[in-house]
């Protein structure tokens, strides 16, 4: 039989005050990202946005989810990845002992600090990290003067 | 977080720290027991199939895997929830698993790790004459 070890609850309160701080952190340098509400009962993954000199990159956890089985949409600033995590056919005569892991419909969205075009934008889903890459629009990029 | 990191580390049972962006985060597991064995599966998105180490050791089972993200150099973090640093778990073996037939596989950011019943647990039929 399986035992889990020692999980220590006590950590995550503590990574998850850090993860905060370090986004109040991030928040005085810069451009917010406003994450979106989502719907009710459909699991929200994880996800990160760098900012890069000529692109936005949002990348969202979806592990053991098929290309297939994912929908990107982008709605003027408003970028919408959803889609379903299906089980595998489960095999006959199994008893769950741990079930920690999420399954079933995703749905995450967020409004992007800067304009992007939407014809350009590629995907791609590896080792269970969804990378969308949105290259941002010729007025969103930063722009040199010359000083005369 | 320093109270943090030091919890990490006993609870690996490691006294040298291990230089890594940010502290150590347990995936989430499901464990299924079937009739001749039981499969774990753990996700770990962002892990690199040849940096996954699945160790036996006494009665314990050891899943530790790096997460290295790279970004372009200038890149700026907008937006931060994935955790850095790497994900390690410990589960404690029974008695009844069978040390030398444990398989695992990583595919699409789950492993699945497939571990069997000595044969001194498996149910037994008994025919009655």
């Amino acid at each position: 039989m399986l035992v889990r070890f020692e999980s220590h609850p006590a950590v995550f309160p503590l990574i998850d005050d850090m993860i905060s701080f370090d986004r109040e952190i991030d928040g005085l340098f810069g451009p917010t990202i406003a994450p979106v509400s989502v719907r009710e009962g459909m699991f929200v993954p994880r996800m990160d946005v760098v900012e890069g000199k000529d692109d936005v990159v949002v990348t969202v956890e979806l592990p053991g989810v098929r290309k297939e089985d994912v929908k990107i949409a982008l709605e003027q600033d408003l970028l919408s990845i959803s889609g379903e995590r299906k089980g595998g056919a489960e095999p006959k005569d199994t008893q769950n002992v741990i079930s920690e892991r999420w399954s079933g419909k995703f749905s995450r969205s967020v409004r992007l600090p800067y304009e992007v075009q939407g014809s350009a934008v590629s995907a791609e889903l590896a080792d269970g990290l969804l990378t969308v890459v949105l290259p941002k629009a010729e007025s969103a990029k930063p722009r040199e003067i010359a000083v005369r | 977080m320093s109270q943090t990191n030091n919890a990490l580390v006993k609870h690996n049972g490691e006294s040298a720290p291990i230089p890594f962006e940010g502290p150590a985060s347990l995936p989430p597991a499901d464990v299924a027991e079937e009739k001749d064995g039981y499969i774990l599966t753990m996700d770990m998105p962002g892990a690199r199939r040849e940096a996954i180490s699945v160790t036996v050791v006494g009665g314990t089972l050891a899943v530790k895997a790096p997460l290295v993200r790279t970004h372009a150099a200038g890149a700026r973090m907008l937006y931060r929830e994935i955790p850095r640093g790497s994900y390690e778990r410990i589960f404690t073996l029974g008695d009844g698993i069978d040390r030398e037939s444990i398989d695992a596989q990583y595919e699409n950011g789950v492993l699945t790790v497939r571990l069997r019943k000595s044969e001194a647990v498996k149910p037994k039929e008994i025919t009655i004459r």
